[in-house]
């Protein structure tokens, strides 16, 4: 569990972090999502004690970071920015990190093999690819076997397969029972991973949500409509002042009145209907849309 | 499972001995040390007692740029945000990372200080006093090197960093004789991190401090050093 609260993060006249709050719960996948520089880093940076928040607070578990005793156990985090010296193989970073919670170094041997990097394991970081340096970023957040796992942006450099490792990891993290909270710029990767949404622009909360109350929330208002006589029906609805185009034969695209209001229209003129869909947004217009209203 | 100095003190280890650099520069130091001292053993007129550890001097600016590098290393390559979130408190970490400098620098630089001096011995034969100087020589880079973790830990920056250890080790006492009038350039000096260093290692005289006392400034030098790194390491975001 993610606790965030009225979270401010200034840098001298600039505020990247304006008065965050919001929940991450554990058992699904929390996508974190906004344009870049929008505050996403920053707050993971600040939920896990690496940046000092101006004001607000965030708690991981019930308490502020810093003060868990076995940090590693509590959260793994990935971070965008790499984390790795780059005179170091991908093994002995991993045995730093570890034995400060001493932690069996067969553990480290476990990541390893879970990252898909095991044989790259006593080769330098520094020769790494960027993927190769993301599979060592994840197989460190996931060393002390944590209760909440944070990872920014990470499928950013993987290959395909990869990115099919991570979806899976991330929705098998959630299934465990862990808090996952997933960053991500691209409302697509988002739309395949992630059971809740908390989408910020400027530093701010635009929406704590599920997927599908997102996409309710952008109506688009357009009905189609198909019958066999979509001659009359469209008259018929002109008169209630919606707005009727036919884009083909039987075929009608309605703005103005509501699916309900065509369907009790048909039904009193004793109409055939053979089809009447409210058209929903995509996931990725109902964000546009979202982000559209910050950056006006 | 969970976080104890002496699991952050076996981490760091693991750290410091997994890098190329630390292996080369206490090579580089052996090196230079003892093969000042042939030479010196070698050609020097009238060898002092001190003489077989003129290569102290040189190889403390090494020391003192590993300290550095312990520091800014993690900042530079970023891995500092890593370290940091295995273990918030952060303080361990340069408490850690002190601890694990001294306990492989100072076995490293006493073997190199007998070896110095045993070169010495064979070269040019037994110089009265010279024993008694050997553990100042050891100790006296070890101090060097935590002045410049201090300094990295302060700073951040590896060139930054290692320009501001140079500047307090090498340029501050000539300024300071210079720029001070009368004889308070000559009374100041003597309490320079590397005037009080050399104290530990050579036959005192009327300019330098008497080995007790230059013990004790440079491991005030040390200790504020430390203080001032713990202080920016707690309150920056790195």
């Amino acid at each position: 569990m993610i606790e965030v609260a009225d979270l401010v993060k200034k840098y001298g006249s600039t505020t990247a972090v304006d008065g965050l709050s919001f929940t991450v719960k554990p058992g699904r996948v929390t996508g974190f999502l906004g344009p870049n520089g929008a505050g996403k880093s920053t707050t993971m940076r600040m939920v896990v004690g690496l940046d000092r928040p101006t004001a607000g607070r965030a708690l991981v578990n019930g308490r502020p970071f810093r003060e868990h005793r076995a940090p590693l156990g509590v959260a793994g985090v990935l971070l965008e920015a790499r984390s790795v010296h780059r005179g170091r193989s991908a093994r002995t970073h991993l045995l730093g990190l570890a034995r400060t919670h001493g932690l069996p170094d067969g553990r480290v041997g476990e990541v390893l093999e879970q990252a898909g990097i095991a044989s790259v394991a006593r080769r330098r970081a520094g020769a790494f690819s960027l993927g190769m340096g993301q599979r060592l970023g994840i197989a460190a957040a996931l060393l002390g076997d944590p209760a909440v796992v944070i990872l920014d942006e990470p499928v950013n450099g993987l290959d395909p397969d990869g990115v099919l490792w991570v979806r899976t990891l991330i929705r098998e993290l959630a299934a465990d029972g862990r808090t996952v909270l997933v960053s991500s710029h691209l409302m697509s990767e988002m739309a395949v991973t992630a059971d809740h949404l908390v989408i910020v622009g400027g530093g701010r909360l635009l929406a704590d949500t599920t997927v599908d109350d997102l996409i309710a929330r952008v109506e688009l208002g357009e009905v189609t409509v198909r019958t066999p006589d979509a001659e009359r029906l469209g008259r018929r609805l002109v008169a209630l002042g919606a707005r009727v185009t036919s884009p083909a034969e039987g075929l009608l695209t309605v703005t103005g009145v509501r699916a309900e209001e065509i369907g009790a229209t048909a039904a009193g003129e004793n109409l055939v209907l053979h089809e009447l869909t409210p058209r929903r947004a995509s996931l990725e217009q109902a964000y546009m849309e979202l982000t559209k209203e910050v950056a006006a | 499972m969970r976080v104890t100095f002496p699991r952050v003190v076996r981490a760091e280890w693991t750290k410091f001995v997994a890098l190329r650099s630390t292996w080369i520069l206490f090579a580089l130091v052996a090196v230079a040390t003892v093969g000042l001292s042939y030479a010196i053993a070698d050609n020097a007129e009238t060898p002092t007692s001190s003489s077989a550890y003129l290569g102290v001097d040189v190889v403390s600016l090494l020391l003192g740029v590993v300290g550095i590098v312990m520091v800014t290393g993690e900042y530079g390559s970023g891995l500092v945000r890593a370290t940091f979130t295995a273990v918030p408190a952060r303080l361990p970490l340069l408490w850690a990372k002190a601890v694990v400098l001294a306990g492989f620098a100072l076995p490293v630089m006493a073997a190199v200080v007998l070896l110095a001096a045993l070169t010495f011995r064979l070269v040019r034969g037994p110089m009265p006093g010279m024993m008694g100087h050997a553990a100042g020589a050891a100790v006296a880079p070890v101090l060097l090197a935590l002045l410049g973790l201090g300094i990295g830990a302060l700073v951040r920056h590896t060139a930054a960093a290692i320009t501001g250890f140079i500047l307090v080790i090498l340029v501050a006492p000539t300024l300071l004789g210079a720029a001070l009038p009368d004889d308070w350039g000559d009374r100041m000096v003597k309490y320079t991190p590397v005037s009080a260093a050399q104290a530990l290692y050579t036959e005192s005289d009327s300019s330098m401090l008497h080995t007790g006392p230059a013990a004790w400034v440079l491991a005030g030098w040390v200790a504020v050093a430390l203080a001032a790194g713990a202080t920016t390491v707690l309150r920056r975001d790195p």
